[in-house]
């Protein structure tokens, strides 16, 4: 009778337990599905959204390459973005959005600061020739500045949203009667050193940012990229511009071998373009400028 | 007597419950699946769109390549330079590092120019032959992946002449 009492006892007690453990078993599948379709509709945690954002941002910054425009980007929330150039072996241009998201930015200049915090990004691009068109370069600021030490037509070519702010810019400009005498520059001074030539039509000089060597530059584009960059920034896309330079010279030095009224261009001058050397681009410009004058030429570029 | 109707209400509770159980993840596996099927289909949507913008883009960026687009008394036009395609798919070819690095700033497998009109024959262009020939290639990688193509204008800066082509573009976006 006892033995028999307790086997009934053990299986009611049993199918208690079995309640209670179907319950919690229920509630914690029920409680991570819950977490699971939150977090899936928070967007991971903001994940989708930046990798979106910083394509988006791709696909806009690679128009931008191919146009001369000033345009604001103007997002519902104010984000970081952080453009980072450098640090490893190839010199290539990261751009994050909010910390994340990292995208190596292909074939694009794109001159900022390292970070911005904003929700309007105000763009522009401009050509860089030296002589001839090598590429656009894009500069981008979440500031509004006055311009006012810089020279009118330099400042005419900023779009007015930039230029409507009190703010300094924190560059100095100096009109350089000799370049030769500027070797060094005062370590941690952003300064600009130009002149003008009116054969090409572009500004040149040298740029000293952040460190002693100062960085020589035919094209009036690299003035702004000085200004809109910060030294990290600045010192790899310089590089990265020049090696750009190298490839288009050494592709029209290879047109060059096809222009029957060549004369006196040489391929050696055009694929040995040192875009640093007004010299060397000012030569080259002006032979091109031969050949079309010659009428029956074709230009080089 | 007793015992065994206890036996078995126990057993059929047991029974239920684990019945309740298997329908329960059954649903839920159901729900999950066509959650996910919603999700992949947005997200497919998403990656076509973008797709789409980057194949816009990298079109506007290819024909405004100063190294490829054609200009007059050093005017740039709306066209590209058939000496200057020759010249970049010859320099392309031959220098590896440069072909990389467009390969890479572009994203692109392969990149090629077709006349369309008037064409003259099927060769493929070089110094020799480029006036009559049909197929400029700009870079020679790899041919799978989507083509994206676009009508372009052809320059012939010898003898002024334009013709018509078209860009075909081969990525893995």
């Amino acid at each position: 009778m006892w033995g028999l009492g307790i086997v009934k006892m053990n299986k009611k007690g049993f199918a208690v337990m079995f309640s209670w453990v179907f319950s919690v078993l229920a509630g914690i599948i029920i409680f991570l599905s819950l977490v699971y379709f939150a977090v899936q509709h928070t967007d991971l945690f903001g994940k989708i959204s930046e990798q979106v954002a910083v394509e988006e941002l791709d696909i806009a910054f690679a128009s931008l390459k191919s146009s001369l425009i000033g345009t604001t980007l103007e997002l519902d929330k104010p984000i970081k973005l952080e453009f980072k150039c450098g640090g490893g072996t190839d010199f290539e241009e990261k751009l994050f959005v909010n910390g994340i998201a990292g995208k190596t930015l292909r074939g694009k200049i794109i001159f900022a600061p390292e970070e911005s915090n904003s929700y309007k990004f105000n763009i522009f691009t401009l050509d860089w020739n030296a002589p001839f068109k090598i590429t656009n370069f894009i500069f981008l600021t979440d500031k509004h500045y006055n311009f006012i030490d810089l020279p009118e037509v330099l400042r005419n070519k900023i779009p007015d949203n930039i230029k409507s702010g009190t703010q300094n810019i924190g560059v100095n400009f100096e009109f350089a009667e000799d370049l030769g005498t500027i070797n060094s520059c005062v370590y941690g001074d952003k300064k600009v050193y130009y002149k003008y030539d009116d054969k090409l039509e572009e500004y040149y000089g040298k740029i000293c940012i952040g460190d002693t060597n100062p960085y020589p530059f035919v094209g009036t584009a690299f003035i702004f990229a000085a200004i809109f960059s910060d030294q990290n920034n600045f010192k790899c896309l310089y590089d990265l511009a020049v090696e750009k330079s190298k490839d288009i010279a050494k592709i029209y030095a290879k047109k060059l071998e096809n222009i029957e009224c060549r004369n006196e261009l040489t391929k050696e001058e055009v694929e040995g373009l040192d875009v640093k050397n007004l010299y060397n681009v000012g030569i080259i410009a002006e032979r091109n400028d031969n050949l079309l004058r010659r009428g029956e030429c074709e230009s080089l570029y | 007597m007793r015992i065994t109707l206890l036996n078995k209400k126990g057993q059929l509770e047991i029974g239920i419950k684990i019945m309740v159980l298997i329908v329960f993840l059954v649903l839920l596996i159901i729900s999950l699946i066509v959650y996910f099927k919603f999700s992949y289909v947005s997200i497919q949507e998403t990656k076509d769109d973008i797709l789409d913008e980057k194949f816009s883009s990298l079109v506007n960026v290819m024909v405004n390549l100063p190294e490829l687009k054609c200009s007059m008394k050093n005017i740039e036009r709306e066209c590209l330079d058939a000496k200057k395609l020759i010249a970049f798919g010859i320099i392309l070819g031959t220098e590896d590092t440069i072909k990389e690095r467009y390969i890479e700033d572009l994203g692109v497998n392969k990149i090629e120019v077709e006349i369309v009109y008037p064409t003259l024959s099927d060769e493929l262009c070089n110094w020799d032959n480029h006036e009559t020939c049909k197929t400029f290639i700009l870079i020679d990688g790899n041919d799978e992946g989507l083509k994206y193509t676009t009508p372009v204008s052809v320059y012939f800066p010898e003898n002024e002449e334009y013709k018509i082509g078209k860009l075909i573009i081969t990525a893995n976006i």
